[in-house]
């Protein structure tokens, strides 16, 4: 038996298969937000020097990690359309795009509310923060190029090449704590050594994050079909949809 | 639980305007993401999802 590895490469197919499984992850994120809010504001106990200010993090943290690996995703996907020529890849770096600056917006935010209490100012220029900054104007930058481009496909490379030129930011702002003296605290979580949280805390954030990561599947598989219908408007196999009323 | 009163838990230890505005952003952000999806969709005369809908050769 031959696998064809491009089975779903082609818009066509792809289409009805994002639109039959993305509601799926919004019920798995709602589930998952349930469980991991309930444990952040019910279970969790009080920290010992932030008080319940702390508890921001079960937001702060997860959104801070959509922001780059979604960021990082889409890369890789502008990569592939490099690579293979295929437009599905570049309309779901398209569709990533809006949800990554918003998580990126996000945890600028809860972190600037977290810092006021903490550290007394909304906003410093550390490393970790400023790179974050960059990430959102890297995202914006993203869907400003593609918008002022009006051949889609000259599109999809000029904004394949700022992705991936901006991929750098990502380890800069992983390694900033590491690299530079900054205020922003550094990593809990390491891959090589025991988390320095308590569990239930830790818990509380894993799930959040996987709440975060099945509502970004849910709303980028969601808006690339936006995507491939406003660019394949004229194919045949969607002239069935263009007539159907809803 | 650990909350002895409704007012404990919204006063979040003297940190309810960071804490509940945090909250507060995150929700809003999504609801008009999700919001703005679906009426991008609406306009596409997309189906809001397609789980029921079975096209054949699409």
């Amino acid at each position: 038996m031959q696998l064809n590895w491009f089975k779903y490469a082609a818009p066509a197919s792809f289409f009805p298969l994002a639109g039959k499984i993305y509601p799926w992850f919004y019920v798995l994120a709602a589930i998952l937000a349930i469980a991991g809010m309930y444990i952040g504001f019910f279970v969790a106990p009080t920290d010992f020097q932030q008080g319940e200010a702390y508890r921001i993090i079960f937001i702060h943290v997860p959104a801070a990690w959509m922001s780059m690996f979604l960021y990082l995703v889409m890369a890789f996907y502008a990569s592939l359309g490099f690579i293979f020529n295929t437009r599905l890849s570049s309309m779901m770096a398209r569709a990533i795009a809006p949800t990554g600056a918003m998580f990126t917006f996000l945890a600028l935010w809860t972190g600037s509310m977290w810092g006021r209490p903490m550290w007394g100012a909304y906003w410093v220029w550390d490393a970790r923060l400023t790179s974050e900054l960059i990430l959102l104007f890297l995202y914006i930058g993203f869907m400003a190029l593609q918008a002022a481009i009006d051949d889609p496909r000259r599109g999809d490379k000029a904004g394949g090449v700022l992705a991936l030129v901006g991929a750098i930011n990502v380890p800069i702002i992983y390694f900033s704590v590491k690299w530079w003296n900054t205020l922003h605290q550094g990593s809990s979580i390491n891959l090589t050594r025991a988390p320095s949280m308590a569990s239930i805390m830790l818990w509380g954030m894993l799930l959040m994050a996987l709440s975060f990561w099945m509502y970004s599947i849910a709303v980028i598989l969601s808006r690339v079909q936006c995507v491939i219908v406003e660019r394949e408007r004229r194919a045949a196999w969607l002239q069935p949809i263009d007539q159907q009323s809803t | 639980m650990h909350w002895n009163s409704l007012e404990e838990f919204l006063a979040m230890g003297g940190y309810a305007f960071f804490v509940w505005s945090s909250l507060g952003v995150t929700l809003i952000a999504m609801m008009l993401e999700v919001w703005i999806l679906q009426s991008q969709r609406q306009q596409l005369k997309l189906p809001r999802s397609t789980v029921s809908q079975d096209h054949g050769n699409v």
